[in-house]
């Protein structure tokens, strides 16, 4: 019995003492949870390691729980964080975990040269390299929607499709349409797409398979995910909508990037911050598969797309559309499920 | 006494890690500013959509539950009784698919199934059009999840069939046909055992989440999910995992009602067991069995090995998941060896009457086994992450703590059949000859049950190294598994490298059967 006890003990001493020892090297360490696709975001981390010799522990995001694994482990983790820097692929997070009290303001000198826009205005998160919510269209089609009016639009009856609203962008979409448009005209939007037969996807990713192979005409999907159809050589071009005068003009949504309150390790979440904010990192998300949007002028954007200035933008408040989808989010449910 | 410190050392840290963080979570979603609210659960009883999708739920659990059952026993009886050729192989490949993440195998089935697959290369449009139909909604979520889960099945009645006392059989044998056989004699007694993989199998359909989304078939997991993921709504999410509760009542009423109280299982190591001569079916049923194996089992794998190609492509990320695999390797290996032996000390106690309310056992069990992962694991959060025992939180006993509390129901009720076994008159004549009971069960106990602790431990070395929710809300940062890496690449990695870590999941996945069987020394688990 004696030798059970000692055996539990030290079981239970040793990884004790092993965490003591990992304590020591805090200083060089810096953890980050990231929502950005790994594919992508892994390399920009390992450039931020062999140029600051700060070593990066990151915990990635699966497409599988909708990029919200680490949202939730951030939020469960709030009275003792263990994060120090968070990289959401889109603003919307960052503006919930400033809500939920979980971030802290840092003004990066990096930021400066981002519009104001893409930035929270005290500095609790910072956007950098944006994605455009597009149209992914399939060249077949001798017509284009310009309009995201388009998805109720009869002649496009049953051609069109759009990923789930309950989750990722394109809530951020419907909830920036809520903010623009107010309720009413809304909720009348999306009943139409019902009766227009809108088919509605699990994922972008999907959402773009399915115009890439025919079945589909259009569809709202990430820029991303439409130069990625387009580097595979499927017949499909980029539409950006509503770029006429009058109309409510195309979604950007850049990566955002914040200070957790608590951080384990603040100087070095700062240093990853500035990295991550700066010209250089927005040129290796432009790059490749990535195709991200550089915010910063003077920065080459992926050959399929626009340079964002040359894009008419969506005029909104990411703190707007973060408030009104913690409002909305039952009635997208309800819309859904109905 | 020393026998009963040891069993309530191993109940008291099953409670720790597996029921007080639920326990947590269940009470964070009753309680609000003004004291207890049960509204959350109210309206969740009252909303008709939360209805239909636990109907949803309920029914693709029992059509798959009942298909695992019939290929599961089926197979199992053709690979352990019968002279069919190649019947090791077989098995191998027929448990394919529980070594496989079922998000990737969902995904490898689109590639043979889907509109633009290899069906539509292969056959007519027609048929091609059928396929692609079929692979949706219900049917296709009933057809993989029982590819999936059925190897569940036929390894669990394999186990049983194999310690059937021979001359049972035999002496049946003297006067009836084999199909009487199996029909009164050997699935009576192995009875038990399906009744279990049958609720392993229920329960998992019931939590599964990625196939029926893949699917686009609503269920009720995915409400819960819903709530984490799209509203950060804790309590909520919470309040809408709690229906499990029920489902694991039922299933236990459904059990204590037709499973026999006392197994009669007991092992014949050196007895002759008696073969099924399939006779004149031998090359039709081998015909069958073979072109099952090669379309269902080898074909997605294949597809999956070709996609990785060139070779180089694998072994280039086989040295950038180096480790990834480490951590598989040592988590999975850990966590079973961990889940294995808290179930057996709490099975052990639950035999002898050391812990008294057997069905309280049974329930908690069961309780921590079909819980969302996503509600255990914020619950160990909350419960570890804090200054007094941030050493286990920063650290992969985390993880170790998440899988004994999930795993410990399969070696809990699989070791029970080896010590139910064991005749007390055993463990009492070492007593009387002064043997202490640490003595005891290495001498005595440890050695009559080590099959099932070697099942036990496998099957819970699969669910650990296929695991990738509790892992992601639990491991430290800086570490990850192979299967968190694969769904981490399956947005936007390319082809061949998301083919590739499916592959080497698949191998690694694989690592302790050999060791297993080296040391059962060629025996039939």
């Amino acid at each position: 019995m004696k030798k059970f006890t000692v055996i539990l003990a030290i079981s239970l001493i040793i990884p004790f003492l092993l965490n003591s020892c990992s304590k020591r090297n805090r200083e060089k360490t810096v953890v980050v949870y990231v929502s950005e696709d790994r594919v992508f975001s892994e390399p920009v981390l390992k450039e931020f390691e062999k140029e600051t010799g700060i070593k990066v522990k990151a915990i990635y995001d699966t497409e599988e729980n909708k990029s919200t694994g680490v949202m939730n482990r951030l939020i469960a983790e709030k009275n003792n964080p263990q994060a120090d820097v968070y990289w959401a692929n889109e603003p919307i997070r960052a503006e919930v975990l400033k809500q939920k009290g979980i971030s802290q303001p840092y003004l990066s000198k990096n930021a400066r040269t981002i519009p104001d826009k893409f930035k929270d205005k005290d500095g609790y998160w910072t956007g950098f390299s944006a994605r455009a919510r597009v149209f992914i269209v399939n060249k077949n089609s001798k017509e284009k929607p310009e309009s995201i009016l388009d998805y109720i639009n009869p002649k496009w009856k049953g051609k069109c499709v759009i990923a789930n609203p309950l989750f990722g962008t394109t809530t951020t979409e419907i909830a920036a349409l809520f903010t623009l448009w107010g309720k009413e005209k809304t909720m009348d939007f999306l009943e139409k797409m019902k009766e227009n037969k809108v088919l509605i996807s699990t994922s972008n990713g999907e959402s773009a398979d399915l115009v890439a192979q025919g079945d589909y005409t259009f569809s709202l999907v990430d820029s991303d995910d439409a130069v990625n159809r387009i580097k595979q050589g499927k017949g499909v071009e980029i539409v950006y909508p509503d770029q006429k005068e009058g109309e409510i003009g195309t979604l950007i949504l850049p990566n955002a990037v914040i200070l957790i309150k608590g951080a384990p390790h603040k100087k070095e979440g700062e240093k990853l911050i500035d990295f991550l904010l700066s010209p250089e990192t927005e040129q290796m998300l432009a790059k490749e598969d990535c195709a991200q949007i550089p915010l910063h002028k003077g920065v080459n954007p992926p050959s399929q797309l626009k340079e964002i200035s040359k894009i008419k933008t969506m005029n909104i408040d990411y703190f707007e559309i973060a408030k009104k989808m913690i409002e909305i989010q039952p009635v997208l449910k309800k819309w859904i499920e109905n | 006494m020393e026998k009963k410190t040891v069993i309530y050392t191993f109940l008291g840290i099953f409670v720790l890690i597996g029921i007080l963080p639920v326990v947590a979570m269940l009470l964070k979603s009753v309680l609000s500013k003004n004291g207890i609210d049960l509204s959350l659960y109210l309206n969740i009883l009252s909303n008709k959509h939360q209805w239909t999708v636990f109907f949803n739920s309920f029914k693709l659990s029992i059509t798959t539950t009942a298909l695992s059952i019939a290929f599961g026993v089926l197979s199992a009886i053709l690979f352990s009784k019968t002279n069919l050729p190649l019947k090791r192989l077989f098995t191998f490949i027929f448990s394919i698919p529980l070594f496989i993440p079922s998000y990737l195998n969902a995904v490898l089935w689109w590639e043979i199934m889907g509109k633009n697959g290899l069906m539509s290369k292969i056959t007519t449009p027609s048929i091609a059009k059928i396929c692609s139909h079929f692979y949706s909604g219900f049917s296709g979520s009933v057809f993989l999840m029982t590819i999936t889960y059925s190897p569940i099945v036929m390894l669990l009645t394999m186990a049983y069939l194999n310690s059937i006392n021979p001359s049972m059989e035999e002496a049946a044998l003297l006067t009836s046909s084999w199909k009487r056989v199996l029909l009164k004699i050997s699935i009576p007694i192995v009875k038990n055992g399906i009744i279990f993989a049958a609720m392993i199998v229920f329960l998992l359909s019931f939590g599964e989440f990625g196939i029926p989304v893949f699917m686009k078939y609503p269920v009720f997991p995915t409400e819960s999910f819903t709530y984490f993921s799209a509203f950060y709504n804790f309590r909520l999410a919470t309040a809408l995992s709690t229906p499990v509760v029920f489902i694991i009542l039922l299933v236990l009423l459904i059990e204590k009602k037709i499973a026999k109280q006392q197994t009669e299982i007991t092992e014949y190591p050196n007895a002759k067991k008696p073969v099924i001569n399939l006779k004149r079916s031998k090359i039709p049923v081998f015909t069958f069995i073979l072109f099952s194996a090669l379309m269902f089992y080898v074909l997605p794998i294949l597809l999956l090995f070709i996609k990785s190609l060139p070779l180089t492509n694998l072994f280039h990320t086989l040295s950038d998941s180096l480790e990834s695999v480490k951590n598989t390797i040592t988590l999975g290996l850990i966590g079973a060896f961990s889940a294995t032996i808290t179930g057996f000390f709490i099975g052990y106690g639950i035999s002898k009457n050391i812990i008294q309310k057997r069905e309280s056992g049974d329930f908690f069990t069961l309780f921590t086994f079909a819980i969302p992962s996503t509600v255990s694991g914020i619950g160990l959060i909350s419960l570890f992450n804090n200054g007094l025992t941030s050493f286990i939180y920063n650290s992969s006993l985390i993880v170790i703590a998440g899988f004994t509390a999930k795993y410990t129901l399969i070696s809990n009720r699989i070791t029970r059949i080896g010590i139910n076994s064991i005749p007390p008159s055993m463990e009492e004549a070492a007593e009387i000859e002064g043997a202490n009971w640490l003595y005891t069960l290495k001498k005595i106990i440890l050695p009559l049950t080590k099959k099932q602790l070697m099942a036990s431990f496998l099957i819970c070395y699969v669910f650990c190294a296929r695991e990738p929710e509790l892992i992601m809300l639990t491991l430290p940062a800086g570490k990850d598994t192979l299967s968190v890496r694969l769904l981490n690449y399956m947005a936007n990695g390319s082809e061949s490298l998301i083919a590739s870590l499916g592959i080497i999941t698949l191998l690694i996945s694989l690592v302790p059967v050999i060791p297993a069987m080296l040391l059962l020394k060629g025996e039939d688990l």
